[in-house]
């Protein structure tokens, strides 16, 4: 491995064991979906012995459709276009020049699996099927989610868990989970490398995203240049 | 008004049916939501079904109408839960639910006191939105349509925004209306600081009428104005929260409320 592009190559590795980890669970389930078919198929409920067969041989044909698209997946993110990596890297240009620069970015910074690695100019992650790639000041508004988990919206049945929202100025969003703990030092952290941009959540922050876009964005482009005057002059 | 009566009686049927056959909770519970959601859209639709043609009602009110501008998005914009926008990523937080954002029918009781509420309609709108009743002209003599109404109105209530259209109709209301008879409805500045400097802005130009700064923090969902041209907030708190402006544009237009 070429020590220049260490950052990257790892976050590569990590994207691929990301996508081999998903590429297992949903073709054990899809296997798993296949076999029940083939049972309902071979032996069948006495009660109702055309009703299951028909059953067995619809779960068979949802299996093999899976199937296909499961390895039509692999195959897509095996190849250079379809990495998932490079498709993160194509929206900021050519994937070469892009790795180059996170790698210029975090050079000397160890690549830890599964936690938003923030830069002064990008904001990493890769964990367990997914990998995310921005550049920090094409961001315009972070902050923390809290997502709960209930049955039916009232029951719980697993602790809330978070996420960092990042929107940048395209409209695009993308949600990196984060340990509780986790989440103000990486707010810290973002707001740190690019003070200009809104951190944290409000409702009129909110609306004013919603409702009043061009408006937001140009504020924070306002807030940049006036970050970036201030910075020249002292 | 069929589906208006019938919607609420067939929701309660079916879940009566429901309750009888459904063995599990959740059947009964999300038939309930399924139902009630059901029954709350056939309703609108029955109440938009029954909404008075805009020209049909100014034959039948004689007095001068309140004519309400505003750009004809402002009939679909809703207001979200979340943050709008492409999510990749992470976990879903479940579906961003939404409420309609325009004011509209909130207003349009206390307008009505003063005459006839009505706008020219969206071109394609399939049922007319609830509030104004909708006057629909062809694209070709909607300036002419909305001058003749604006001339002979009793009040107007302006929602100004940065489109084409709306800028000649901040423009019409500055020439030929008394301020004192038009309410200008604008985005809350604590809750849209941004939307409301715009507006503010398109306001200064437009009338020569300087809003408060959107940094007060003074909430408000509107403004009337006094007869030196100064703008009064006003919170669409309560069911009575125009009464001060529908009864100036009664003394201004030379009538009492109890006369009518």
């Amino acid at each position: 491995m070429n020590d220049s592009v260490a950052f990257v190559e790892k976050m590569r590795a990590q994207t691929n064991r990301g996508s081999l980890w998903s590429e297992i669970k949903w073709g054990v389930l899809d296997l798993a979906l296949a076999a029940w078919g083939i049972l309902l198929l071979v032996v069948g409920d006495p009660t109702s012995y055309v009703g299951s067969r028909l059953m067995g041989a619809g779960m068979l044909i949802g299996a093999a459709i899976g199937a296909f698209f499961l390895v039509r997946g692999a195959v897509r993110r095996r190849s250079q276009a379809g990495h998932p990596l490079n498709l993160q890297f194509a929206a900021y240009g050519e994937a070469d020049a892009v790795a180059q620069d996170i790698e210029a970015d975090f050079q000397g910074r160890r690549f830890v699996a599964r936690s938003v690695q923030v830069g002064r100019r990008w904001l990493c992650y890769a964990g367990k099927g997914q990998v995310t790639v921005r550049r920090l000041d094409h961001l315009v508004w972070v902050y923390t989610e809290r997502v709960t988990h209930r049955i039916n919206m009232i029951i719980p049945y697993r602790p809330a868990t978070y996420q960092l929202l990042l929107w940048d100025y395209n409209g695009r969003g993308a949600a990196v989970p984060v340990r509780k703990r986790g989440a103000p030092p990486a707010l810290a952290a973002v707001q740190n490398a690019v003070p200009w941009l809104f951190i944290g959540y409000s409702e009129t922050l909110k609306e004013s995203w919603n409702a009043d876009r061009p408006e937001f964005i140009a504020l924070v482009e306002a807030r940049r240049q006036q970050a970036l005057s201030r910075q020249s002059a002292s | 008004m069929a589906l208006i009566i019938v919607a609420p009686i067939l929701a309660v049927a079916l879940f009566l049916v429901i309750l009888e056959y459904a063995d599990d909770d959740r059947f009964v519970i999300y038939g309930a939501v399924f139902l009630g959601a059901g029954a709350y859209w056939m309703i609108d639709v029955g109440r938009r079904m029954r909404a008075v043609d805009g020209w049909e009602l100014l034959r039948s009110d004689p007095r001068p109408p309140v004519v309400y501008l505003r750009p004809f998005q402002e009939d679909q914009r809703r207001r979200y839960h979340d943050p709008v926008g492409d999510r990749q990523g992470g976990e879903n937080a479940g579906p961003n639910s939404s409420t309609q954002a325009t004011r509209e029918p909130k207003i349009a009781r206390q307008i009505t006191r003063i005459g006839p509420f009505v706008a020219v309609g969206k071109p394609g709108d399939s049922l007319a939105p609830l509030g104004a009743a909708r006057i629909y002209v062809s694209d070709d003599e909607w300036q002419e349509t909305v001058t003749s109404l604006v001339r002979r109105a009793a009040a107007v209530v302006l929602q100004p925004e940065a489109s084409p259209g709306t800028f000649w109709e901040v423009d019409l209301v500055g020439q030929i209306v008394d301020m004192r008879r038009v309410l200008l409805l604008v985005p809350d500045p604590v809750l849209r600081p941004l939307g409301f400097a715009r507006v503010r802005e398109l306001i200064a130009q437009a009338l020569s009428v300087s809003l408060p700064l959107p940094g007060e923090g003074v909430a408000c969902d509107a403004f009337m104005f006094d007869a030196l041209g100064r703008p009064l907030p006003i919170v669409f708190k309560s069911s009575k929260a125009l009464k001060p402006f529908v009864q100036q544009v009664l003394l201004v237009n030379g009538k009492r409320e109890g006369a009518l």
